[in-house]
């Protein structure tokens, strides 16, 4: 998994886009979750070895 | 040099240091132009200020906030002496003397759907800075098939997207995860990232009225400003993020 702006890393046994959220502590946060390009849902399923790529959105103006 | 149909002397000295870039016709595009600016804050003030600059013919601006103190640190459209003004006001009093030829309509209300669909425009641009008055303005663009540069800051970052009916899918599909409203802080952002993201926002604008260069569709341009960095993430749109739109 790459956090945009903060390197990457590896996490394993999750399952879904919102366990990811809840491991790396973005629970609550605006976020974009990509995995080969494509934008995911909290609800989209996760599997090993797939890439994911996740930015914190800015919500300020 | 004939004076061109459309042009006045006064515009092709003003506008003397582009014509070569956009050519008489683009100069005419942007001046038939209309814009809406939700939001005037630093975004919106940076956003604003440069549509005016370039010409863009018909800007409405809408905030529903008066100006404060802690806006002057980003928010360049002010000044002290407009302190407890509605921003709008303050906004169309200075975007007119920057450029009189800009038809300024200020919009000192909430944002609503039913106001938003009163007002017929070319483009919308997000300088928003929350996201239930995004979402609402994306539905009415969306509705309207026309648009939308959405920007977004905070502390030394920033990205800028374009929603384009048709070829991109709806804000709400792009980040549909948005987390839960909640009370924070005030807003920590060092003035220089609303400027350089709204300026991005502003020449988005300016590509889609002229139909010039490539535009940030299917891709969000993040910006990260102490490393510096602008990186650009390209996402494919999959049919099931457009039923979000509907």
């Amino acid at each position: 998994m790459r956090i945009t702006g903060e390197g990457e890393r590896v996490v394993e046994n999750v399952s879904s886009v919102r366990e990811l959220l809840a491991r790396v502590g973005l629970v609550g946060e605006e976020v974009v979750v990509l995995r080969n390009g494509v934008i995911l849902t909290e609800d989209d399923e996760l599997s090993d070895g797939d890439e994911v790529l996740v930015y914190v959105v800015k919500s300020g103006g | 040099m004939a004076e061109s149909a459309g042009l006045s002397e006064f515009e092709r000295e003003l506008y003397s240091r582009q014509l070569k870039l956009i050519g008489e016709e683009g100069q005419l595009k942007l001046k038939k132009a209309r814009v809406l600016v939700a939001g005037l804050g630093g975004l919106g003030s940076a956003v604003s200020i440069y549509l005016a600059a370039m010409g863009v013919g018909n800007l409405y601006i809408l905030d529903r906030e008066v100006v404060e103190v802690s806006n002057l640190q980003r928010q360049v459209l002010y000044s002290i002496d407009d302190l407890g003004k509605p921003k709008p006001l303050a906004a169309a009093e200075k975007l007119k003397k920057l450029n009189p030829n800009t038809n300024v309509q200020p919009i000192y209300a909430e944002v609503s759907e039913s106001l938003l669909s009163s007002i017929d425009v070319d483009v919308y641009v997000d300088a928003f800075d929350n996201w239930p008055a995004r979402f609402v303005l994306d539905k009415v663009a969306w509705s309207k098939r026309k648009p939308l540069v959405h920007g977004g800051v905070r502390g030394f970052y920033g990205q800028v997207t374009v929603v384009l009916p048709g070829v991109t899918p709806c804000l709400r599909a792009l980040f549909p995860i948005t987390g839960e409203t909640r009370e924070e802080s005030p807003l920590q952002v060092f003035p220089t990232t609303p400027g350089i993201i709204g300026l991005i926002e502003a020449l988005e604008t300016a590509k889609i009225i002229l139909g010039m260069g490539n535009l940030l569709v299917n891709k969000l341009l993040v910006y990260n400003g102490l490393q510096p960095s602008f990186e650009v993430i390209e996402f494919k749109p999959d049919p099931k993020m457009f039923e979000r739109c509907q």
